[in-house]
């Protein structure tokens, strides 16, 4: 019984809470938003302002406390080994609060314009947010599993938001599907993994078979048993689903398409950079002993998802569907990070984590010009709605630009650096042929990017494709947001401060 | 004939392939549904055993047991949205066809 | 951060801020962005002619900070200052704020001026770029960027297919250079292990031909050489002072400026190569000069003309230095190649420029007319133009004491000295210079006007002629380097030891050649086309020649063919196999027709519903299964 009790005691510890306050005050507003809607009926621009106020504060501490250097960042496991503090971890909680507040910013660009509920919108990312950042930091499978279905879930509603659009809907169901079976084999595999590890038949057996560095030690001394790899396996595929790598990205270009746009941006940012942030932490750490299974087979997912991606972007004309497939590219590049932390290149988290900053910081600013030129069925966004956009809205094109520019990894600016920096990795780590792989990809993604580009630059003629598509004028705030961005995505190639480092 | 740890894995992996075969057979928008439900049901079943049956007199594995109640939690959840969806998506289409529900293709 | 450095950024930096303000004001406010444009390119001559005549003494000066540090990996930014890019940088500054003064006029009516005037500072921003860069690898985003820079400003006119046609035509061009070039730079780095200009001239033992050659490749494209030369007489479908600024004195010249940057790398069969690709651009060009009507398009075939002389003179003058001049390869000898070239780069800067603006003066009275059979007799309607344009002229021939002469005489000397062929047909070729020339004058300037516009053009706003008349000057005083304080002290100096001057006798000869050949050819030019004449006396008296002319020996043929009958069979093939492989593997529906025969599980897989993706999903499971476990037997 006292081992119970020290639990018990260690969870209530007030000193474990208070590492959690970012999570606790966003979940806490996430409530408070629903009671503000209730009491201030008309309160469209309120509910913004508390959302993106809180969250921007919450940031902004967090950044404080980075700079200064004051937060526990030692490896103390929290809440008996469910939770550990870590640099990464914290880097990636910081990276997530930034990343909604963004696709709070667009949930209120695309809100503005239709007849849905307003503060549910933000209720729900900030809550899927809250649940990214315990992930983050989560070290026990139960928390993991919870954690995850959380975000899934606030996943579907966010996805079928758009109540009033069929395409929403049935991108919600696709999604729903698609996403329940790859929990269940997700969940599958924690239950294989727990089921071998804890049985005493095995090598020391762990007494929480849940808990990563437990299990990881029983992996390391019974690396060949079936049921550890078939649950390892599964376990990866249910993550490798949420990056959209091959061969599980299929629910990609129709959920892209089908999803409200800030949606689609929380979905091709915030939710792949989490699943990223998770397979690091995994192969890194409980699955390090399967090594000599995993290298490879991860290896091959890399060439075929960097493939794929390129070349189904390639065909594609609704530029959803294209963030889509250039995303799935964008994952196999991420992977070969991956891979180079697991053949053992130290500095490889930084490579990756700097990656993920430079494409949400490009994609936001694709997607909140996106969210300015899209029809009232947001589904249906053409490469042709951009014919014009250069001349008639040369903000919006020239960020749209940056923003593309970026993303196909042009230099100087941001996106250039980050491949660079995967790339050098990736050949420290020797996987040459990968690098050359990489490079080809690149070549090939500048193709469609540039045709997109070509699409905003050319003028249409009216007798040809007709008036030029209405495009929603952006506001003084829009401006300032996609002009920061922008700016980032070119300060960001020029100088990455110790981001690198 | 005693009942061991591997009937009740049986047990589950059928009921996990019923699920799978479920999702990936039926048409029936409710009927997959419903299957998808089965393959969590399937990994319930196999912590439970699990749980049981890797307990020593030292250790009473009981995690395996709570994250069942957080399971059904959460599945509980995934219905409510999921039927909130195809409700609403019935009102829109009349249909909880799967094969008819190809709105988005290129 | 010293003086000097914090000067070079203010240079550098000026015009990107310019640019971006210019965006952030938006499209309505064309005459504010104008000013700031304007303003830009007053800062950056102030700062530049500072820098020059008061901050730089003459010694390379080279300062950089690490930009990427990836061991073993780096990329430096940085600044990279000597004789070669003072004089570009000199050139750019002050040729370019008077193009943009000049600008102020022309583009007064223009609907899309904030568009213009953005891009014409990013296109300054680039070009200082290039002209400032410390290594080939920040020289080569620079690169990209003026080239971007020129898509955008030669569609300007976005209302014309020609425009858009031409400027993709540029880009495309462009970029198969372009690769050559890159691919220059990576060898460049491979070999060296740094691109960094500085380096690279202490420690050069190592390069190859193969290297010189790709990096000749970016010259090729940018520079317009044969066989890469077809884009730039369509880009004058842009407006007449991006043709002056862009594609006649500064960024075609950036190649010649490369050739200058990186004159060590480059042996003896890269340098004959070099010469003569510069020599047979020259005559090819001034052929096909001779049969244009466009007053713009005679003015482009004879920049292409005038970038062979370049060329050329990079080529064969590096080869004489190093072979034959005083020290053999020492001293100052291996800088006459790049002297000569510069010296030219420069004198062509003042008096292209000025050819090009004074013809935008001539369009923008003639109400948009471009051909000179319809304009004639402007002499008298437009005194300063004409006068000034007169100047331009002679310059270009080369006739003696103008700036022309000097620079082509010591072009002429050092091809005399290597490679006699060559040195026989660049004299050819600046008989026709003088011969096209003066066809050109004649016709559009003296005579009676032809058509209605010119019967009522008029002097244009001061703000167009001013520019014309201080680079008039600096035509004619441009080649006293030596005689007068015309450029700043350390640039003058350089230019004393890099052009290579011909000995007392053999400089009499040169004299007497460059008389001969400008004067022959500006009377040759009389006798057929008479300023009374009302057409075309060669097209209609001799018209085989005319006629081959005006072939231009059938390069955008050949090149259209290659698009139309090759590319679009390979773009076809791509194409069935990107609708195979997009299709097949799932994003797309194929309803039956080819996977039909794979059966009734195939054609479930792509009805593209979610049941279909269920399939795949599970399939990719079994798959990564598979591979993980090599088939499996791993688990047993």
């Amino acid at each position: 019984m006292d081992a119970q009790l020290q639990i018990l005691s260690e969870f209530s510890s007030s000193h474990h809470w208070m590492w959690l306050w970012p999570e606790i005050v966003l979940a806490a507003l996430a409530l408070a938003l629903l009671a503000v809607e209730l009491l201030l009926p008309k309160s469209d621009r309120w509910l913004l302002r508390i959302s993106l106020g809180a969250q921007v504060a919450v940031f902004a501490a967090l950044i404080a406390g980075l700079v200064g250097g004051t937060l526990p960042t030692s490896d103390v496991a929290l809440f008996a080994g469910a939770i550990q503090p870590t640099l990464s971890g914290h880097l990636m909680r910081i990276f997530f609060v930034g990343c909604s507040i963004l696709v709070c910013f667009l949930g209120y660009l695309y809100l503005e314009r239709r007849p849905l509920a307003r503060a549910e919108y933000y209720h729900l990312v900030m809550i899927v947010t809250a649940a990214m950042m315990l992930l983050a930091q989560i070290t026990h499978f139960v928390a993991f599993f919870v954690a995850l279905e959380t975000v899934t879930i606030g996943f579907y509603i966010l996805v079928a938001y758009g109540r009033n659009s069929s395409y929403s809907l049935e991108a919600g169901l696709k999604y729903m599907i698609m996403g329940g079976f790859s929990s269940g084999l997700l969940l599958f595999g924690i239950v294989l993994l727990y089921g071998a590890a804890g049985s005493p038949t095995l090598i020391g057996p762990a007494g929480d078979p849940f808990q990563f560095g437990q299990l990881g030690a029983v992996i390391a001394e019974n690396p060949g048993n079936p049921l550890i790899v078939i649950g390892a396996l599964l376990v990866i595929v249910g993550i490798c689903f949420k990056i959209g790598s091959f061969p599980f990205q299929y629910w990609i270009p129709d959920v892209y398409q089908g999803a409200p746009t800030p949606t689609t941006a929380f979905l091709a940012v915030s939710s792949k950079s989490m699943g990223f942030y998770l397979l690091y932490v995994l192969l890194t750490g409980p699955f390090l002993g399967l090594q000599s299974i995993l290298v490879p087979v991860i290896g091959i997912m890399t060439y075929c998802t960097i493939a794929f991606g390129n070349i189904a972007a390639l065909g594609q004309n609704n530029v959803k569907r294209v963030i889509g497939m250039s995303g799935v590219a964008h994952a196999g590049i991420l992977l070969v990070g991956i891979l180079a932390a697991m053949r053992g290149v130290d500095w490889a988290f930084q490579a990756i984590f700097f990656y993920l900053i430079t494409y949400a910081l490009a994609s936001f600013a694709v997607f909140g010009v996106m969210c300015h030129v899209a029809p009232d069925e947001d589904a249906n966004q053409e490469r042709e709605h951009y014919f014009g956009l250069m001349q008639n809205h040369p903000f919006l094109g020239g960020v749209l630009a940056v923003g593309l520019g970026s993303l196909a990894g042009i230099p100087p600016l941001a996106g250039f650096v980050a491949k660079a920096a995967i790339i050098v990795a990736a050949f420290q780590a020797k996987l040459y042929l990968l690098v050359a792989f990489v490079l080809v990809g690149v070549v090939v993604s500048i193709f469609y990017y540039f045709g997109w580009l070509r699409a905003a630059v050319t003028n249409p003629h009216p007798e040809i494709q007709g008036e030029p598509h209405p495009v929603v004028a952006p506001s003084v705030g829009s401006r300032a947001l996609l002009a920061v961005l922008a700016l980032a995505s070119v300060v960001l190639g020029l100088y990455q401060g110790g981001l690198l480092s | 004939m005693t009942v061991g740890l591997f009937h009740y894995l049986a047990v589950s992996g059928l009921l996990f392939i019923a699920g799978v075969l479920g999702v990936l057979l039926r048409r029936n928008v409710l009927v997959v549904f419903m299957s998808l439900e089965l393959m969590l049901t399937a990994s319930i079943s196999a912590l439970v055993a699990f749980s049981r049956f890797n307990a020593t007199p030292d250790n009473p594995m009981m995690g395996g047991n709570v994250f069942v109640l957080f399971i059904i939690a959460i599945a509980a959840c995934e219905v409510a949205v999921g039927l909130a969806i195809i409700v609403a998506l019935w009102r829109r289409r009349q249909t909880v066809d799967l094969a008819e529900l190809k709105g988005m293709k290129q | 951060m010293n003086d000097l450095s914090s000067l070079l950024s203010l240079i550098l930096l000026t015009p990107l801020v310019g640019a971006g303000l210019i965006w952030l004001l938006g499209n309505k406010r064309g005459n504010l962005a104008a000013g700031i444009s304007v303003l830009v390119a007053g800062v950056i001559m102030v700062a530049s002619l500072f820098l020059l005549y008061a901050q730089w003494g003459g010694e390379p000066y080279h300062v950089a900070m690490p930009w990427l540090e990836l061991q073993p990996f780096r990329l430096d930014l940085g600044f990279y200052l000597n004789g070669v890019s003072a004089l570009m940088l000199f050139v750019v500054s002050f040729v370019g704020f008077w193009i943009h003064l000049f600008s102020l006029g022309y583009m007064a009516d223009d609907s899309r001026k904030a568009r213009f005037f953005g891009g014409l500072s990013i296109f300054m921003f680039s070009m200082l770029g290039i002209v400032l860069a410390e290594n080939l690898f920040m020289l080569f985003i620079f690169w990209e960027l003026v080239g971007f820079s020129s898509y955008i400003l030669i569609g300007h006119y976005l209302k014309t297919q020609e425009a858009a046609s031409a400027s993709q035509k540029a880009f495309i061009v462009n970029r198969v250079g372009d690769f050559g070039f890159l691919l220059g730079i990576i060898l460049t780095f491979w070999t060296f292990g740094t691109t960094s200009l500085p380096e690279l001239a202490q420690h050069h033992s190592g390069a190859t031909t193969a290297m010189a050659l790709l990096l000749f490749c970016g010259v090729l494209g940018k520079s317009a050489q044969m066989p890469l030369h077809v884009w730039l007489p369509d880009a004058m479908a842009g407006p007449t002072p991006i043709s002056a600024l862009i594609h006649a004195a500064t960024m075609v010249a950036a190649g010649v400026f490369l050739l200058a940057r990186t004159y060590f790398l480059f042996d003896e069969t890269a340098l004959t190569v070099v010469g003569w690709v510069g020599t047979i651009t020259a005559l090819c060009a001034a052929i096909w000069a001779f049969a244009q009507n466009d007053i713009k398009k005679v003015l482009a075939y004879s920049t292409l003309s005038q970038l062979g002389y370049m060329v050329a003179a990079f080529g064969f003058g590096t080869l004489y230095g190093l072979t034959q001049g005083e020290g053999h390869g020492h001293g100052h000898a291996v800088w006459y190649g790049l002297g000569a070239a510069m010296f030219h780069l420069t004198t062509h800067a003042f008096f292209k420029a000025l050819l090009f603006l004074g013809s935008g003066s001539v369009i923008h009275a003639c109400h948009h007319e471009q051909d000179i059979w319809k304009m004639g007799g402007l002499f008298k309607k437009m005194p300063l133009t004409g006068l000034t344009f007169l100047i331009g002229t002679l310059a270009l021939s080369g006739i003696p004491f103008l700036a022309g002469f000097f620079s082509k005489d010591a072009i002429l000397f050092v091809t005399k000295e290597a490679c006699f062929p060559a040195f026989i047909i660049l004299t050819g070729t600046a008989v026709m210079t003088a011969t096209y020339m003066g066809r050109l004058f004649y016709i559009a300037f003296l005579g009676k006007p032809r058509s209605e516009h010119a019967e009522h053009a008029h002097e244009s706003p001061w703000t167009m002629v001013l520019p014309l008349v201080v680079l008039a000057v600096f035509s004619i005083a441009g080649g006293y380097f030596a005689q007068l304080p015309i450029y700043p002290a350390a640039v003058n100096e350089f230019l004393g030891q890099a052009v290579p001057h011909p000995s007392e006798d053999a400089e009499m000869t040169m004299l007497i050649i460059s008389l001969i050949a400008s004067l022959g050819g500006l009377a040759l030019a009389f006798v057929i086309w008479n300023p009374k004449s009302e057409r075309d006396a060669l097209a209609a008296k001799a018209r085989p020649i005319w006629a081959l002319s005006r072939s231009k020996f059938c390069f955008d043929e050949v090149y259209m063919f290659y698009v139309n009958q090759i590319q679009a069979r390979v773009a076809g093939i791509l194409d069935t196999l990107d609708s195979l492989i997009i299709s097949g593997v799932g994003t797309r529906v194929v309803p039956g027709g080819i996977f039909g025969g794979l059966g009734m599980f195939f054609r479930r897989l792509h009805t593209g519903n979610a049941t279909a993706y269920v399939w795949w999903f599970f399939g990719g499971v079994i798959l990564f299964f598979a591979v993980a476990t090599r088939g499996f037997t791993s688990l047993f």
